[in-house]
């Protein structure tokens, strides 16, 4: 795993992931000039998203394509409680 | 006829209706919702709320005529025909009858606030041609204030093959749209004040088409969602706003974070994004701490210990300083027992975990962040139980050591203001507009108070703990940790009445009839501006984010300011729509 990758969200979910089984969402930050994007990486533009396992995250983390890896994060509805 | 079950306006519109049919209701028209006053083939009918037992069946109505909605709650809403109003009364499982007000007019009071009703009619602008991208808890298809105007549904919650943005959920369209359901409402509230056509309580741009993204609030399937949006109006040939309404803290909160990344790049002529910029103004979720070279600096934490049956509950805390210095991070735990400092780890996993007597810690130190150069770090608690009868005493506690400086300005979140908050004396009440608020591309929407007083649809009085004729004091201030300017601008976001979605809970006190329920929030705010978004792409389609973003906040102020003037509480103050 090429950890400088990863963000510390990301990298906390998978110290702590449980098993080969469990998926993780994720931004995919690509750099732009970079023709050679991964298999798994579907989609437009310099930053995409995918659902991928543990084992994914650290192929992509290899690729030399890929600048940084984020895990997406459940945001809240904006109503005053 | 029990009379006594029967609210007085109920009951003076079927007195009316028995002594002179039809037209005796007319007087009553105005104020009763939807009650059949002219001359149809239908029996004259009103919307109505029964009171019964929670979970009472009520199948057996039918036979009077009766329409009920969904719900098992107490109270229910339905239509009755009026000739049989008398044999409902007498029914044992229906406690009271209430009719169903026409609603005050507090969106009214909203779009004045900003003389939008003076901008539409000078320029006959209504959204027409103009898509409104809705991403939020869905939308309740069966409302009169979006008939015909919901394009697609994209629902994210759904099991299917999704769309090309994603390849989950179902798109929806026709009469398949109804399989998609706002079970919160929020989502509906929202479209209805940018969009809805509302006898009463019009939304900004009536005529504006609706797509709509009901999404499980993933910021990367929130991103999808946008992406999603755009394609679909570009399909038609039309302009697009999305409205966002919702937001999170676990960001970097200068507009680098993944999801503003994904903002920054969609938007362009004719694709424009607005946001909320949060909730948290009353909250103490941000602390910024100086760090001296070789010193340490420490951070309390309020944090609710669990009790002994909940389920384990973790509190996130994230802290971001320049790239240039490095910092070394520690957790005290309520019995004082410190976790090592934990210095940035480059080589293997950069998370530690340690197992304290008050709860698990877990510390995250990677290297700089590869998009904006800056330090991270991550420190989760899973505080252990406390049994009951007993409480624990002292605070969790950060702590940072300088280990080499040379700027030493360190911020940090509570990612969850609802399961932890921040003390002492480096609380500061800024920097608290978090992605996607924090988006560069995004127009970004702080709240202002319209309205603090109302009267339910019972006829009982309520009052907000609001400043009226203010910024709200809830809404999120800038600026961004970069110092760029975030909100943009104020709108009317409290109390804010729009259209209810029937499979939704709703708190009695904010019901305004059957239609539409009151709410308050950035996330009423946003749609406002996305609806005057819309208005101006009607007059030009090749508006982008920097045009939109200048001639709103050009037409903006805030008590004290001037022109090109920003608070972090108002951004550029409350829009005037006037001469737009």
């Amino acid at each position: 795993m090429d950890w400088s990758k990863l963000d510390p969200a990301l990298a906390a979910a998978l110290d702590e992931a449980g098993g080969p089984e469990r998926h993780f969402v994720v931004f995919i930050h690509l750099h732009p000039d970079d023709p050679a994007v991964p298999g798994v990486v579907a989609g437009d533009g310099a930053v995409r998203t995918a659902t991928v396992t543990a084992d994914e995250v650290e192929s992509l983390s290899h690729d030399t394509s890929v600048r940084a890896l984020r895990l997406a994060t459940r945001l809240r509805a904006t109503e005053a409680p | 006829m029990r009379h006594e079950k029967l609210s007085p306006a109920l009951a003076a519109a079927a007195d009316a209706f028995a002594r002179a049919g039809r037209a005796g209701l007319a007087p009553h028209g105005d104020r009763l919702g939807l009650v059949s006053v002219s001359p149809a083939a239908r029996p004259a009918r009103a919307v109505v709320f029964l009171h019964v037992e929670a979970g009472a069946d009520l199948e057996h109505l039918a036979d009077l005529g009766v329409q009920l909605n969904g719900g098992e709650g107490p109270v229910r809403t339905g239509i009755v025909p009026l000739e049989r109003l008398g044999a409902l009364s007498e029914d044992p499982a229906v406690h009271r009858i209430v009719a169903s007000t026409r609603l005050r007019l507090l969106l009214d009071v909203a779009t004045a606030a900003v003389h939008v009703p003076a901008f539409r009619s000078r320029t006959g602008r209504r959204g027409k041609g103009v898509v409104i991208g809705i991403v939020d808890s869905g939308i309740e298809v069966g409302h009169d204030s979006f008939a015909g105007r919901i394009h697609r549904v994209w629902d994210q919650t759904l099991n299917g093959q999704g769309v090309p943005e994603g390849r989950y959920g179902v798109e929806l369209k026709g009469s398949s749209l109804s399989l998609s359901r706002d079970t919160n409402g929020h989502g509906t509230h929202v479209a209805g004040i940018a969009a809805g056509a509302d006898d009463t309580y019009e939304g900004v741009a009536p005529d504006a088409r609706l797509v709509v993204v009901k999404t499980d609030l993933l910021s990367a399937h929130i991103a999808d969602g946008i992406r999603y949006v755009f394609r679909v109006a570009g399909a038609l040939r039309q302009p697009a706003v999305v409205n966002l309404s919702l937001g999170g803290q676990d960001d970097s909160h200068d507009g680098k974070d993944s999801l503003s990344a994904v903002i920054d790049e969609v938007v362009g002529p004719g694709r424009i994004v607005c946001c909320a910029a949060g909730n948290e103004g009353n909250d103490n979720i941000h602390a910024r701490v100086k760090v001296p070279r070789g010193g340490t600096r420490t951070i309390p934490c309020a944090i609710a210990a669990p009790a002994t049956d909940s389920p384990p509950q973790v509190v996130s805390f994230t802290g971001w300083y320049p790239g240039v210095d490095r910092l070394s991070v520690a957790v005290v735990s309520p019995s004082e027992v410190q976790t090592p400092f934990q210095p940035i780890i480059t080589k293997g996993s950069p998370v530690r975990t340690h197992s304290l007597a008050d709860g698990l810690v877990r510390i995250t130190t990677p290297g700089p962040d590869p998009t904006n150069g800056d330090h991270a770090f991550l420190v989760q608690i899973e505080p252990a139980p406390v049994p009951e009868g007993s409480h624990r005493r002292g605070s969790w506690r950060l702590r940072v050591k300088g280990t080499k400086v040379t700027d030493g300005n360190l911020d940090v979140w509570s990612v969850d203001p609802v399961a932890a908050q921040l003390t002492g004396k480096a609380v500061s009440d800024s920097m608290k507009v978090g992605s996607p608020g924090a988006a560069t591309g995004a127009i970004t929407v702080a709240s202002f108070t319209t309205r603090t007083a109302w009267e339910d649809i019972f006829g009982q009085p309520h009052e907000a703990g609001l400043e009226l004729d203010d910024i709200s004091d809830f809404s999120s201030e800038g600026p961004r940790r970069d110092g760029g300017q975030k909100p943009d601008l104020a709108a009317p976001g409290a109390m804010i009445a729009s259209a209810l979605s029937v499979h939704s809970p709703v708190l009695p006190e904010l019901l305004m009839d059957s239609l539409h329920v009151l709410m308050a929030g950035t996330s009423m705010a946003t749609p406002f501006i996305s609806g005057i978004v819309a208005l101006l792409l009607e007059g030009d389609r090749t508006l982008g984010p920097e045009q939109v973003r200048a001639v709103l906040r050009s037409h903006s102020a805030f008590p004290g300011g001037g022109p090109g003037r920003w608070d972090p509480k108002w951004g550029a103050g409350l829009l005037d729509a006037r001469d737009l």
